[in-house]
């Protein structure tokens, strides 16, 4: 679907990114992880064509219309503003939606349609500032469905919520992927996608693995990647990673 | 009913009201774009700076409109400029808002241009409607209007998250240029009705009055153009029947509605809250 060739970028100093060469494939779900400053938003921004690589270049797959999705972090400025979640939703149909101030019908039944499958149908005409971390999560997720996307962006979706709110995220995205969506998201939560995922890309400035959590997430690549000495276990065939003992 | 109907026994009333509705209707349209972009600072620098603008294109014999355009314009490119230089932004704002107002106070307490009215300009004088602002305000008014029907969507989408309405195809920087150019030209028409200082409370009062009302966006932005509207009609009554300046007339009258919604929506949540002791 997507083949990133010898992608590099650099904000004027050193390169933040460099020889970035991989491939997401179509109804892939795929997770960037990598320390704060490893490139993973700078990524996301290319993928977004908010900038352009400054060497190499992304390649989409020969007859493939790939139109993305934007989950962005959560943010306490969007959250305040006086907006109901259907308006909210009805907003990812803008850049496509006739020229005038209201949403067609079948617009609108879309958008309810979207809300009832991420189960937050009851919440319509309620204001964000009203919702709990998660439900304005799922807000967000049908935002980026209701703009028809075939690939999902998502930018650090389980940061600052809580631990089960994070895994019904997990599983909606899942879902998401099994309905035929590719989805990419980044994260800095080494055990949620090890146990999670079925495919991470470990990055910092250049990918230093690539594969199944239970091939990539080892010592060696942690420790690469975070430039922190850090264990690997295994519970339940999935990787674990604990602070070193050697360290403590 | 002598009360509304004297006053249209003078001509210069009529073109006051077609004036000030429109302005008032236009403040208010604009205001929610601008608390939710959080812009109130921007909005009342910009009107300040103006005075600088209109003073010294009336002393060197310019169009009140075009020295008030340049001043805005650039007013905006200098507070980009030293924003640039690392300075924050309401700190650049504070800096070049005020030295244009002190240079307008500067020419227009040293002139005897009557055209130069330090109250009028500041507070606003309806009483000098001509025809060409009536002209002028209605032009703007329709291509406002005409703006705001086309691309309310993508505006609102790039004012919720411009990278995300970006991402879904919606051309959010040129929204973003659009809309500083469409407040600019706001502040400058308002400047007749409202003068220089209670511009910003006109843009903000009803989108505040009605942001604490309402829960849809849509609706928020239609009850606060009609709000802009009434109040500014309203003023206009008072401002003449009390010989007040327009400005503060209108200022008022919002002010008044915007401290009655709060002090009902205070109550009601007291009502709610002892009718449900959890």
């Amino acid at each position: 679907m997507i083949s990133f060739h010898k992608l590099g970028y650099t904000y004027g100093g050193p390169p933040v990114l460099s020889d970035i060469s991989t491939q997401i494939h179509e109804g892939e779900l795929v997770g960037i992880i990598g320390p704060s400053g490893s490139g993973k938003t700078t990524m996301l921004r290319i993928l977004l064509g908010e900038l352009s690589a400054t060497v190499g270049e992304i390649r989409y797959a020969r007859g493939s219309q790939v139109s993305i999705g934007y989950v962005p972090q959560l943010d306490a400025g969007e959250r305040t503003f006086p907006i109901t979640v259907e308006e909210t939703v009805l907003l990812g149909a803008a850049g496509e939606s006739r020229r005038r101030p209201w949403f067609d019908k079948s617009e609108r039944r879309r958008a309810l349609a979207i809300l009832e499958r991420l189960d937050i149908l009851s919440f319509a005409n309620v204001r964000l500032n009203e919702l709990s971390g998660g439900q304005f999560q799922r807000v967000l997720i049908g935002r980026a469905l209701m703009s028809r996307p075939t690939l999902l962006v998502l930018d650090e979706p389980t940061s600052g919520i809580d631990l089960k709110t994070r895994s019904q995220v997990l599983g909606l995205l899942k879902e998401l992927q099994n309905d035929g969506f590719t989805v990419v998201l980044t994260t800095h939560d080494l055990n949620w996608v090890a146990a999670q995922l079925p495919r991470v890309l470990c990055l910092n400035r250049t990918i230093i693995a690539d594969g199944a959590p239970v091939d990539v997430i080892t010592s060696e690549v942690v420790t690469k990647t975070y430039g922190l000495k850090m264990d690997v276990l295994i519970h339940n065939g999935q990787p674990v990673v604990v602070d070193s003992l050697e360290r403590n | 009913m002598s009360y509304f109907l004297d006053p249209f026994e003078y001509d210069f009333f009529l073109r006051a009201l077609m004036v000030s509705s429109l302005i008032g209707a236009l403040a208010g349209v604009t205001g929610p774009f601008v608390l939710v972009r959080r812009m109130a600072y921007i909005g009342q620098g910009m009107s300040q700076s103006i005075l600088g603008g209109v003073a010294v294109g009336v002393s060197l014999g310019v169009d009140l409109y075009l020295g008030a355009v340049i001043s805005a314009a650039l007013s905006a490119m200098l507070i980009y400029w030293i924003r640039n230089k690392g300075l924050p932004v309401d700190t650049a704002i504070g800096i070049v808002a005020s030295v244009f107002f002190a240079v307008g106070v500067a020419i227009v307490s040293s002139s005897r241009d009557r055209r130069l009215n330090s109250a009028n300009l500041l507070f606003g004088n309806v009483l000098g409607v001509q025809i060409e602002d009536i002209v002028v305000v209605t032009v703007v008014s329709v291509i406002a209007a005409v703006f705001l029907f086309v691309n309310y969507k993508s505006l609102l989408a790039a004012t919720h998250n411009p990278s995300v309405a970006a991402a879904h195809g919606v051309k959010a920087r040129f929204m973003e240029i659009i809309f500083n150019a469409l407040l600019a030209t706001v502040v400058v028409t308002a400047l007749q009705t409202l003068g220089v200082l209670l511009v910003a409370a006109t843009l903000l009062i009803p989108a505040a009055t009605a942001t604490m009302t309402f829960k849809s966006f849509s609706k928020i932005i239609c009850w606060s153009a009609f709000l802009g509207f009434s109040f500014a009609v309203i003023g206009l009554f008072i401002s003449f029947h009390r010989n007040i300046a327009s400005g503060p007339a209108i200022v008022l009258v919002g002010s008044s509605v915007f401290a009655l919604n709060m002090l009902a929506g205070a109550g009601a949540q007291t009502t709610l809250r002892r009718g449900h002791p959890s």
